[in-house]
């Protein structure tokens, strides 16, 4: 166990495989990790190194290979595939490189998005994304298209996205990635202060160096495989 | 909850002007096209038959286009739904409102156009209007529009088939790959 409140994933023995016309190619190699919940988790590689695969398979959106992935104690490795909308619907939370927001939705509808297939009254629908979207400090923006905000604010509303479900995890790929380097520190800063203020799991995928200031502990991914695990941090966990 | 997911596709739909302009333009030729030649009906005949055919075969390859640029080119918006939770026939639900709402100003348009038309001729031309050939050319029956409006509907179904099978095999992986 990683610290005494619990583990949110567990990945055991994972391997992930690919067909490269004749060839297989091992993305992941005997992958295992624990995150605890309530951490800030950065996982750091270069290019090619498996970081999204294992980000795709730690989150459900891909299944391994081989091994076993435990999700807030289901085993998504053994779970019914149409029940993987539901579980992603309510424990996980995403966010892009890109933002990847509606461009025809404004930047409100965008954050209802995830809550809109489910049972909840619209009321409390829009109650929870006015909420998220004023803790992100976007309000007075809530109702501009995408292209009418920059780059940052697009990430800040899609991070309230990610959050407005109330998500055990959020993944997060390359947060910073389109984001010239201080708007990416204040994203980043904004998902470690969302991470201490709701405790949500954060695991977050990158290159760059620079965002290793803000994890709990540090995986590094190389050739698919981990070579170490560093702890950041010793702050006890929510 | 499918109620929202509607209205969101109908939003999505208005925002997206160039191609709801083209598209209910288009939709509105077809039922207009529809219409002339359902006035025209006659089964024994081969000439209905065969026109009748020739613009429902029309309907089809544009929904047949629509549904490829809704599925094709918002793989990623597909794909990022799909992250946020939702399953395919949320998704679905979203890309045929879409289709049918597009359809449905076509046909609103054709009718508005008709009306106004008309008023505007009657406004000028009084009641011996009802006589002129333009007239009885832009005056369908009630049951022949909606006849039309329920052909071209039927044409949707190779348009929406298409767009639903390409959305079903969107992985949702693609939201996180797009600028790798």
């Amino acid at each position: 166990m990683v610290n005494g409140k619990g583990i949110i994933i567990k990945a055991e023995n994972v391997w992930k495989e690919y067909k490269r016309g004749r060839e297989i190619v091992d993305a992941l190699r005997d992958i295992n990790l624990e995150v605890a919940r309530g951490e800030f988790l950065v996982v750091i590689g270069p290019s090619g190194s498996g970081k999204t695969t294992l980000l795709n398979v730690l989150s459900g959106l891909d299944r391994p290979s081989k091994g076993k992935v435990v999700l807030d104690d289901m085993d998504l490795t053994a779970i019914d595939e149409r029940l993987l909308p539901k579980i992603r619907r309510e424990k996980v939370g995403f966010v892009f490189q890109d933002f990847n927001l509606i461009s025809n939705l404004t930047a409100a509808e965008n954050v209802m998005a995830p809550l809109l297939p489910t049972d909840l009254k619209t009321k409390e629908i829009e109650r929870r994304a006015t909420e998220i979207i004023r803790l992100v400090g976007l309000i007075d923006r809530k109702d501009h298209l995408p292209k009418q905000l920059s780059g940052g604010e697009q990430q800040r509303i899609a991070i309230a996205r990610a959050l407005v479900n109330e998500p055990k995890v959020v993944f997060a790929d390359e947060p910073t990635g389109n984001l010239d380097s201080s708007t990416g520190m204040e994203i980043m800063k904004l998902l470690q202060q969302l991470n201490k203020k709701k405790g949500t799991t954060f695991v977050v995928v990158t290159h760059d160096e620079n965002l290793i200031q803000f994890a709990d502990r540090v995986v590094h991914l190389r050739d698919g495989e981990i070579r170490s695990i560093e702890d950041k941090s010793k702050r006890i966990k929510r | 909850m499918k109620w929202r997911i509607l209205k969101t596709s109908w939003l999505v739909s208005l925002r997206s002007k160039k191609r709801l302009i083209s598209f209910v333009i288009i939709y509105g030729i077809l039922i207009t096209w529809m219409s002339i030649t359902l006035e025209k009906w006659r089964w024994e005949s081969i000439e209905f038959i065969m026109e009748a055919g020739f613009v429902l075969l029309a309907g089809s390859i544009v929904a047949i286009l629509y549904g490829f640029i809704l599925s094709y080119f918002r793989q990623i918006e597909v794909a990022t739904l799909k992250c946020l939770g939702w399953d395919n026939n949320d998704i679905r639900t979203f890309i045929i409102g879409e289709i049918i709402f597009v359809t449905l100003l076509g046909f609103l348009g054709i009718l508005e156009i008709s009306f106004h038309f008309v008023g505007v001729l009657f406004y000028f031309l009084g009641s011996s209007i009802a006589s002129m050939p333009i007239v009885q050319f832009v005056i369908f029956p009630v049951n022949v529009l909606i006849l039309s409006f329920a052909t071209i509907m039927l044409a949707q179904v190779p348009g929406i088939l298409l767009a639903t099978w390409k959305i079903l095999t969107v992985s949702p992986m693609i939201a996180l790959r797009k600028a790798k």
